[in-house]
């Protein structure tokens, strides 16, 4: 299988072509189009998983904010493609993963390869000021994974002490070491650049190892929209 | 009268240059700027009672025509939705389009909003499906980039991913129905298409925008009954 | 100080390179990333002479700002203590961002909800645009800017510049910023029945020599789309 991106980097898809037989787990609510003989089955876990362990795979994955199934589309008798698009405009980035971890910001990971393991993850926020705790997805194995951002993509090598506002994490390789702080803290817990600094959280990355960043983010965009539309009734 | 389309795809916008007497019909809300010797003047689309059916779906009433008076003007336009803007010829053949994606036309295009099959394409009241035809040229919009499709045979969309399509195509808009309609942004309506003909689609779609934004909106008070 | 700006033009960021001692002033959530040695300050946004009385006129600046042009009230200003730091800006709104190079002379008037971050020796003074503004459906308010030094705008949509000769006739929602010798007014497109129902309402004229930078998007369309759609 391989995923093509197209119309990057400002509202990019992935097509995803398979050949018969083979098959593509993705993010529900995904799909654009596809060709009529794609099968898809819905479930919770993966293969090879029993019931229980599929159950707690679901779970899992809607703690962190995916769909509880695993939908996965089927090239059923013949070669074909699938394309998926993400919620927000953005770009898409296709990683090849054979050794090593990649960590993915959970709303950022759009579709991936039967042969990458993903599993759902706390990031270790610090829960004592609230706000958006950092939640991941854990991705191993071999395989293709693609990931969207809302924005442009911007990957950085990381070489030393980097600090990201949480919200423009798409995904970072394992290598790094972070911690999940409150902005205006280095030189010390900055009171007042937490509250009204606006950035609420921040993670400092340490170590190398590679960063994507996204250039826009969901919850600064989200509130200026919400705050322009009429109030919902629940 | 001449037209460029700048900033695609991202943010595209159309820029007409027209003569006098030159005549462009566009969505009401769609002019970013212009020269001084265009004159405007506003209708309600389809008549009174197309109109007040409209108002219901809260779609906006008015379909706005500028025509030039002089010579040497220009006409920028922009669509509400962040995405791309795509010129279509007509020449005597008829093209479906999504009616959030209309954005201009000149007068020798018709655009037919109440014929039988404009609503079930979509769930909810919001869009639906407009039948132009004629002579002349038309501009459409997306949400997102717009991704063209040659179909030959049959091919299944998600039909909040519509744009617009020819109407050399046959179409059967199913209910996916059950879990798997989780899968679809549209709710589960996907739209088969078959035969052979040009489909637009866009690589974005308002269903997911709007669940997005669901949790950002204020919650009206409630009222209890005493 | 460097300022790169990257993923033109739909979602702009700046990636701001400093120098020992530069600084640079950003309105409050802007900040996507940064070396974790520079120094970050939260202040009002305004300015003010020292002292209490000084530091109240920045807090009641702040808050007019707020208040009148829906800035935000607090601005962080990051400063660099080596070469090669670096901050990265970018707006919430999706769309363009352009850095504009301030010197004397030049003043550029900018929409209020445009203005990202500049260098601490730009002067940015909040303008009363007329009465005639608060029928504009955009804000009564503008941003002069002039003095010395880097200014960041940005936009929703991507940003086009125009040059007016003449005269040039643009929807309040789209403009992001204009420069010099231009006298402007609101003015009704049509007749009544057009202002009132054509979705452009009152549009601004300008007359004279100058540039004006638009946007190619504007936030109430995208709000008008939007409404049909929304569930209960």
């Amino acid at each position: 299988m391989h995923i093509e991106v197209q119309h990057a980097p400002a509202y990019a898809i992935a097509i995803a072509h398979l050949d018969a037989g083979e098959s593509v787990v993705a993010e529900g609510g995904a799909m654009v189009s596809m060709d009529s003989h794609m099968k898809l089955s819905t479930s919770a876990g993966g293969e090879g998983d029993g019931v229980l362990g599929g159950l707690m795979k679901g779970l899992k994955r809607m703690v962190a904010g995916e769909s509880f199934f695993q939908n996965r589309f089927v090239a059923e008798g013949a070669a074909g493609h699938i394309t998926f698009a993400p919620t927000l405009q953005g770009d898409i980035a296709v990683h090849e993963l054979s050794q090593g971890t990649l960590i993915i910001q959970s709303s950022s990971f759009l579709c991936s390869g039967t042969g990458i393991e993903l599993d759902a993850r706390w990031g270790g926020a610090r829960s004592f000021f609230g706000g958006e705790g950092l939640i991941m997805l854990k991705a191993t194995g071999t395989g293709p994974v693609a990931f969207n951002s809302f924005g442009g993509i911007k990957e950085i090598p990381v070489v030393g002490d980097f600090v990201v506002d949480t919200g423009h994490i798409v995904a970072f390789e394992d290598s790094l070491e972070f911690n999940i702080d409150s902005f205006g803290s280095s030189g010390g817990f900055n009171l007042k650049s937490f509250f009204l600094g606006g950035e609420g959280l921040v993670c400092h990355f340490k170590g190398s190892g590679r960063l994507w960043i996204q250039t826009r983010n969901t919850q600064g965009f989200g509130t200026l929209l919400g705050r322009q539309l009429p109030p919902r009734q629940s | 009268m001449q037209h460029e389309i700048k900033a695609k795809p991202d943010f595209a916008c159309l820029t007409l240059s027209m003569d006098r007497g030159d005549q462009v019909v566009c969505e009401s809300g769609a002019m970013v700027g212009m020269t001084t010797g265009l004159e405007l003047e506003t209708n309600m689309k389809g008549g009174l009672k197309g109109a007040l059916k409209r108002a219901l779906g809260g779609e906006s009433l008015f379909m706005n025509t500028y025509t030039a008076s002089e010579n040497g003007q220009r006409l920028d336009l922009a669509p509400a939705t962040p995405g791309d803007v795509e010129h279509l010829l007509l020449r005597g053949n008829t093209v479906l389009v999504q009616s959030g994606s209309y954005m201009a036309s000149s007068t020798g295009v018709e655009v037919d909003a109440k014929w039988a099959g404009a609503r079930g394409f979509f769930g909810g009241e919001g869009l639906f499906m407009l039948r132009c035809s004629g002579e002349g040229d038309l501009w459409i919009s997306s949400y997102g980039a717009i991704h063209t499709v040659d179909v030959q045979g049959s091919y299944i969309v998600d039909t909040g991913h519509i744009v617009a399509f020819q109407d050399s195509l046959t179409y059967n808009v199913k209910s996916v129905g059950g879990l798997k309609s989780l899968l679809f942004s549209s709710e589960g309506l996907v739209c088969e298409f078959s035969g052979s003909g040009r489909l637009w689609l866009q690589t974005r779609g308002s269903m997911p925008l709007v669940t997005f934004l669901h949790p950002f909106r204020s919650v009206q008070p409630q009222k209890h009954a005493e | 100080m460097k300022i790169d700006i990257e993923s033109r033009p739909s979602y702009g960021m700046a990636v701001v390179t400093m120098n020992d001692g530069d600084s640079l002033v950003a309105e409050s959530g802007a900040m996507v990333a940064m070396s974790s040695e520079l120094d970050v300050r939260t202040g009002f946004n305004g300015t003010g002479k020292g002292g209490f009385l000084g530091w109240l006129q920045a807090a009641v600046t702040a808050l007019l700002r707020r208040v009148l042009a829906g800035e935000s009230m607090f601005v962080n200003t990051f400063s660099a203590s080596a070469d090669g730091q670096q901050v990265m800006l970018a707006p919430e709104m999706v769309g363009d961002v352009e850095k504009v190079r301030l010197d004397k002379d030049r003043v550029i008037t900018v929409q209020a909800t445009s203005y990202l971050a500049s260098g601490k020796q730009v002067v940015v003074d909040l303008v009363w645009g007329g009465f005639q503004m608060l029928f504009s459906g955009e804000g009564a308010f503008f941003l002069k800017c002039s003095g010395k030094g880097p200014l960041l705008i940005n936009a929703y949509g991507a940003i086009e510049k125009v040059e007016v000769e003449g005269a040039y006739v643009v929807d309040t929602g789209h403009l992001v910023a204009f420069e010099g010798d231009l006298t402007w007014r609101l003015k009704k497109v049509g007749g009544w029945k057009s202002t009132l129902l054509s979705g452009e309402g009152l549009v601004m004229e300008f007359k004279g020599d100058g540039t004006l930078w638009l946007q190619t998007r504007n936030l109430k369309s995208l709000v008008s789309w939007l409404i049909p759609q929304l569930p209960k």
